[in-house]
């Protein structure tokens, strides 16, 4: 009989064991899940906050060699014609597709900013901006 | 997709033969797998960029390419500069910091994307309400193996327990030989045992009884030892 009441408590004690040592090792890794996440939100929220103050370094500089306010727009996200090229990118971010022709006179590029449809997968032009040497000529909303 | 100067990257000059390119390289990604944290996002960024940039520098068909790209880009900027009137150093240092702009907006996205990683991971599933059943259920299967007994409550109560009787003793209780207080004591029962009478007098209800030998006997039980089983519903006659 008390064989019997050690081979019971044994395989009870195994098994509870085991469970603990799960919800030990579940636990860590809970733990280090939650580490892990806290680290990766403060180098986002740092790098997020560098870019905020880079880019408010650049709208001064923008501001000191174009003047005020074409720097005001470019953060407002607004063109106008004549609107160079690199100030574009920062205002409207970079284009999805860009084609170039050249004569002897200019260079032209067309830059068609799209919206990415997920359930299509397919990107959806939504913005066409016209550059000749490298300034805003024109822009269109497409529908 | 943001403009990458790959010769920036490797730190060599544009002028730079395949040799020197392979040779930066191997010198620049020794540098970043070596790290101490290697595995970091930084690191592989710039290991990405690394092989990015020889990928493209050691092969001339794409650097002839890329080097297009890059003077077409300067041009347009000085384009640019041009047509506004403002002074080529000056569009320079716009240029350059709109394209660290760029690197940080990366680098930004990068950081996104691998707290996005860290947050979407699959929670640890350790300790989960399957592997407690499972050792509930050994634990159950071992303690049946050894002790049957302990089940029985699986089975239900006994048949024999679930006839009901006329009368049950209240306490241990003595059978007698006879309906009289002197007679002699045959048998002992103890408390909550059921008895169906055969007969009964004033004071005492004839049974039958097992004895020690498993032989059926008859006896007597006092009736105020005894208490009637009144949910016990007669068939009528």
């Amino acid at each position: 009989m008390k064989d019997i009441n050690i081979a019971v408590y044994l395989v009870s004690g195994v098994c509870l064991l085991y469970l603990v040592l799960m919800y030990i090792i579940q636990k860590v890794k809970s733990s280090k899940q939650s580490y892990a996440v806290t680290k990766a939100q403060n180098e986002y929220n740092e790098a997020k906050a560098a870019l905020e103050e880079n880019k408010k370094k650049l709208i001064g500089l923008i501001g000191e060699v174009y003047g005020n306010s074409y720097a005001h727009m470019v953060s407002m996200g607004s063109l106008w014609q004549g609107m160079p090229m690199n100030l574009l990118m920062l205002a409207k971010g970079k284009a999805n597709n860009v084609k170039q022709t050249a004569d002897t006179n200019a260079i032209t590029q067309i830059w068609t900013y799209s919206l990415f449809d997920e359930k299509s997968g397919k990107h959806t032009p939504n913005f066409e901006v016209v550059l000749k040497n490298g300034l805003v000529e024109s822009w269109t909303e497409l529908v | 997709m943001s403009f990458k100067n790959y010769y920036d990257i490797l730190g060599i000059d544009s002028d730079a033969d395949t040799a020197e390119i392979k040779e930066a390289f191997r010198v620049m990604t020794a540098r970043y797998s070596s790290s101490t944290n290697k595995m970091d996002d930084f690191s592989q960024t710039m290991l990405k960029n690394l092989n990015e940039a020889v990928e493209v520098l050691a092969n001339p068909e794409k650097r002839k390419a890329y080097d297009e790209t890059r003077v077409l880009l300067d041009d347009s900027m000085r384009l640019s500069a041009v047509h506004q009137g403002i002074k080529p150093q000056d569009a320079s240092r716009i240029a350059e910091s709109i394209l660290k702009h760029f690197e940080q907006e990366k680098r930004l996205k990068a950081k996104h994307e691998s707290l996005l990683l860290v947050k979407n991971a699959p929670p640890a599933k350790h300790f989960t309400s399957v592997k407690v059943f499972l050792c509930l259920l050994v634990i159950g299967a071992t303690t049946f193996y050894y002790h049957p007994d302990k089940f029985d409550f699986i089975k239900g109560t006994p048949e024999h327990e679930q006839r009901a009787y006329e009368w049950y003793t209240m306490d241990t209780t003595l059978i007698y030989a006879k309906p009289k207080t002197k007679s002699k004591v045959i048998h002992g029962v103890p408390a909550h045992t059921g008895f169906n009478g055969i007969s009964e007098t004033t004071f005492y209800i004839k049974i039958t009884f097992t004895d020690a030998n498993g032989k059926s006997r008859e006896g007597f039980i006092k009736k105020k030892e005894l208490e009637k089983n009144r949910t016990l519903i007669y068939p009528t006659p």
